[in-house]
C-alpha cells in the first residue's frame, strides 16, 4: 500500500538525473572498459554493429535509465523525518531523522533558477553516513524544510543557544577582489605542473625549432639560438603558471562569488556561487574541529582560509572535500572577528622540546646525505658536498620547531604547525574522542613522548613533549570529555 | 622462564599510576607465541620449498629463512613476554585505559561517553585458547579505536555488558541534564 502523500519532484529534475548518471558514468567508466574490449575483439561484424547501432543504444538505455530514475524517485516528509524511495531494480528506502541531519544545503543550479525550484542536499554523520539529494522541489519548500530540520536539531541546546541570541548577528560579505584572491591562494591546479615535465623533451626540440625558424631570422642571429629557446622555455612557464592560475581563479570565483556568511543565534550560514548558489549552515555544537590555513600566496597576500568541520569529515573523499563549510578569504581582521563567533580563543601558544629539530636532522638529514652520496659517487664526483646536507635540513627544522606549537585552554586543544605557510587546528575538548601518549624507546631514554588526540573530524599529534606534560595533558583531556554532559553531534 | 617478572611494569607507571590495572589473561602470552611459531612455520617451509625447486645452489632463500627464524625465535624469547606482561588495562569511572608496547610504549584512553559501538572478536588461534579481544569503536575515525586483546572470554563478555549499562546509564544522566537544563 502507498502512502498518498508520497510526492514527486518536478519533471524539470530529468536534466538533474541526466546529469547525475553522467557524473556517475564517468567516474565509473572504467568498468566499461571490459565491455568496449570485448566488442574491440569481437570481429569485424561486431564491430560493425558497435560503431552503427552502440551510441544510438547507449544514448536510448541512458534516456530510459534518467526516466525510470525520475518515475521511482519519490519523497514524503512527516513529522520529524523524511522517507525517501528511488532505485529502479534495486529499490532502495531511506528514513533520515532531523535529528541526525549533520548539514543542510540548498543549492540553486542555474537550470532551476528561471523555474523557482532548488535542489535540497542533507547530510547526516555517523558509522552509516548517509548523503541524500532532493533535486527538483520548489524553492519555498526546501527552505521550509531546511527551516524546519535546522530548527529541530537546534531544539535540545536551546538553553545555550539562548545566550548566544543576545550577542547580536553578524556578518561577513567578501567582496569580488577578496573571492579571486582565493583561486591565487588555492591554485589545486599547480599540480598539473609536474605533469609538463616528461612533455619537456619534445617541447625542447620543437622550441628549437621555432627559436631557430622564425626568432632567430627576426633577431638577426642567425646560427646559435640556444638563449632564443630558453627565453622561449621561460616564457612558456611563465604563459603556462598564468593560464593555471586564471582558471584556478575562474574556479575560485564560480564557487565563492557573492560569499556572504551570517551567523543567528548559535546557526551559521553561508551563501555564494556563480552559476549554482549554494547555501550551507550548520550549528555550532555540531562543530568537531576549525582549520585555518594560510599556505605561501596567502602568507604574500596577508590573507587566511577558515574551515570548519563536522563529524565524518575526514572520512570524506577528496571530491567531497568541498563539503566542508568554508570561509574562503580572511584578513587578520575578519579572522579575529569570525573567531570571536566561533568562541575561540585568543591562543597561549607553548613549545615542544627542541630536540625534535636534532631527530629531524639525524633522520631526513641522515637519508638525504646517503642519497645524494650515492648520486655523487656513481657520477664519480668528491662526495664530501652531501654532509652539507645536514645543516641545511638542520636549517629548515629548527624553522619547524619554531612554527611547532600547541595550546590547551578555555575548552579548545590548538596545534600550530608550518614552514613557509602556517595551518592552526583547532579541537574542542569536548568533541575528544580518543588519546594517545606513546614514547619510543629513543624517546623514553629523553623522558619525552607524542601525544596524539583524535577528535570526530581527524586527529592532532603533539610531538615532543615533556613526559610529565603529556600525562598531564592526557588525563585533564579525559577527565574534561568524561565531566561533559552537552550533546556534543 | 628465561628471566624474572617484575611485580609492577617499570616505565608505565611514569604516565598514569597504574595500580588498579589489570593484567590481561596469561594465555596471552602463548598466543603471541602460537602467531610467531605459525609464521616460523611458514618461514621454514618457503626456505625447504625454495631448496627443492633450486637444489643445493640456492645460498640466497636459505640465509633468508634462517635469518627470519633466528628473528622469530627472538621475538619469542624476548619479545613476547614483555609484550604480555606491558599489556594492561582499565575500565575506570568515566573511561577505559589500555598500555601496550613492549618497547614502543603506548599508552591510550577513550571516555565511555564518546563509545559508539562494543565488538568481541575471536581468531581461530584465539579460538583454541578461549581468549577474545574487545574492541571499543568511537566516531573518530580510522585508529580512533581501542581493542584490549587476550582476555578470557568471559571477562571480555563481561567487560562488554558492564560498559553497555555504564554507557546507558550516562545516556540516561545526559538526557536527565539536558531537560533540567531547559
Amino acid at each position: 500500500m502507498r502512502s498518498p502523500d508520497w510526492q514527486r519532484v518536478s519533471p524539470l529534475a530529468l536534466i538533474y538525473f541526466t546529469l547525475d548518471l553522467g557524473r556517475k558514468i564517468v567516474d565509473q567508466g572504467v568498468n566499461l572498459l571490459p565491455v568496449l574490449l570485448g566488442i574491440w575483439a569481437g570481429g569485424e561484424l561486431v564491430r560493425h554493429y558497435a560503431w552503427h547501432y552502440g551510441p544510438p543504444l547507449a544514448l536510448g538505455g541512458i534516456a530510459l535509465a534518467v526516466v525510470l530514475r525520475y518515475w521511482f524517485f519519490r519523497y514524503r516528509v512527516d513529522g520529524d523525518r523524511i522517507h525517501l524511495r528511488s532505485g529502479v531494480f534495486k529499490r532502495k528506502r531511506l528514513t533520515l531523522e532531523f535529528e541526525r541531519v549533520q548539514q543542510a544545503d540548498v543549492a540553486l543550479p542555474f537550470y532551476f533558477r528561471p523555474f523557482g525550484l532548488v535542489s535540497l542536499g542533507l547530510e547526516s554523520a555517523g558509522s552509516g553516513r548517509q548523503e541524500v539529494n532532493i533535486a527538483g522541489i520548489p524553492r519555498r519548500q526546501a527552505e521550509d524544510l531546511r527551516r524546519r530540520i535546522l530548527a529541530r536539531v537546534q531544539e535540545p541546546a536551546a538553553g545555550s543557544a539562548g545566550a548566544g541570541e543576545g550577542d547580536g548577528d553578524y556578518r561577513l560579505t567578501l567582496p569580488l577582489s577578496e573571492v579571486l584572491r582565493y583561486g591565487l591562494m588555492h591554485n589545486g591546479l599547480l599540480f598539473l605542473l609536474p605533469a609538463v615535465g616528461p612533455l619537456s623533451r619534445y617541447l625542447e626540440t620543437s622550441l628549437d625549432w621555432v627559436a631557430a625558424l622564425y626568432v632567430a631570422p627576426l633577431l638577426g642571429t642567425a646560427g646559435d639560438a640556444v638563449w632564443v629557446s630558453a627565453l622561449l622555455m621561460a616564457g612558456l612557464v611563465l604563459g603556462l603558471l598564468m593560464l593555471l592560475s586564471g582558471l584556478s581563479i575562474v574556479a575560485g570565483l564560480v564557487r565563492f562569488h557573492r560569499y556572504q556568511l551570517v551567523r543567528r543565534g548559535d546557526g551559521f550560514q553561508y551563501r555564494a556561487g556563480l552559476g549554482t548558489i549554494k547555501s550551507r549552515g550548520f550549528r555550532r555544537y555540531k562543530l568537531q574541529q576549525v582549520t585555518v590555513t594560510q599556505g605561501l600566496m596567502a602568507r604574500l597576500m596577508k590573507r587566511f582560509s577558515l574551515s570548519v568541520s563536522k563529524a565524518g569529515d575526514h572520512t570524506a573523499t577528496p571530491s567531497k572535500a568541498q563539503q566542508k563549510f568554508l570561509v574562503p578569504v580572511l584578513t587578520a581582521r575578519t579572522l579575529a572577528a569570525l573567531s570571536e563567533q566561533l568562541q575561540l580563543p585568543g591562543p597561549r601558544w607553548r613549545s615542544v622540546n627542541a630536540v625534535c629539530v636534532l631527530g629531524d636532522t639525524l633522520v631526513q638529514g641522515s637519508f638525504l646525505a646517503l642519497l645524494i652520496g650515492t648520486l655523487l659517487l656513481i657520477a664519480g664526483a668528491v662526495v664530501w658536498p652531501a654532509l652539507l646536507v645536514y645543516p641545511a635540513v638542520a636549517l629548515v627544522g629548527l624553522r619547524r620547531w619554531q612554527r611547532l606549537a600547541y595550546h590547551r585552554g578555555d575548552g579548545w586543544l590548538a596545534l600550530r604547525t608550518g614552514f613557509v605557510g602556517r595551518k592552526v587546528q583547532w579541537l574542542p575538548e569536548a568533541k575528544v574522542q580518543k588519546v594517545a601518549v606513546s614514547r619510543p624507546p629513543w624517546l623514553r631514554s629523553l623522558g619525552l613522548c607524542h601525544l596524539t588526540v583524535w577528535g570526530a573530524a581527524g586527529r592532532l599529534t603533539i610531538p615532543f613533549l615533556a613526559e610529565g606534560e603529556g600525562a598531564r595533558l592526557s588525563e585533564s583531556l579525559l577527565e574534561s570529555v568524561t565531566r561533559y554532559r552537552g550533546r556534543w553531534f | 622462564m628465561p628471566f624474572s617478572i617484575p611485580t609492577c611494569p617499570q616505565g608505565v607507571g611514569e604516565i598514569v599510576h597504574d595500580t588498579d590495572f589489570q593484567d590481561v589473561s596469561s594465555r596471552y602470552l602463548g598466543l603471541l607465541r602460537l602467531n610467531l611459531s605459525l609464521w616460523l612455520v611458514a618461514a621454514l617451509a618457503g626456505t625447504v620449498g625454495a631448496q627443492a625447486l633450486w637444489a643445493a645452489a640456492a645460498l640466497v632463500p636459505l640465509l633468508a629463512g634462517g635469518a627470519a627464524a633466528v628473528l622469530l625465535v627472538g621475538l619469542m624469547v624476548f619479545w613476547a613476554p614483555r609484550r604480555a606482561r606491558y599489556t594492561r588495562y582499565r575500565v575506570g569511572d568515566g573511561d577505559v585505559r589500555l598500555h601496550t608496547g613492549a618497547w614502543w610504549r603506548t599508552a591510550l584512553g577513550v571516555p565511555t561517553n564518546r563509545i559508539q559501538h562494543l565488538e568481541i572478536t575471536q581468531g581461530p588461534l584465539e579460538r583454541r585458547l578461549d581468549l577474545s579481544r574487545l574492541a571499543l569503536f568511537t566516531a573518530g575515525g580510522q585508529g580512533s579505536d581501542l581493542k584490549i586483546p587476550g582476555l578470557r572470554s568471559d571477562t571480555a563478555r563481561a567487560l562488554k555488558a558492564e560498559l553497555l549499562a555504564r554507557i546507558a546509564a550516562e545516556e540516561q544522566d545526559g538526557e536527565e541534564a539536558a531537560l533540567a537544563e531547559s
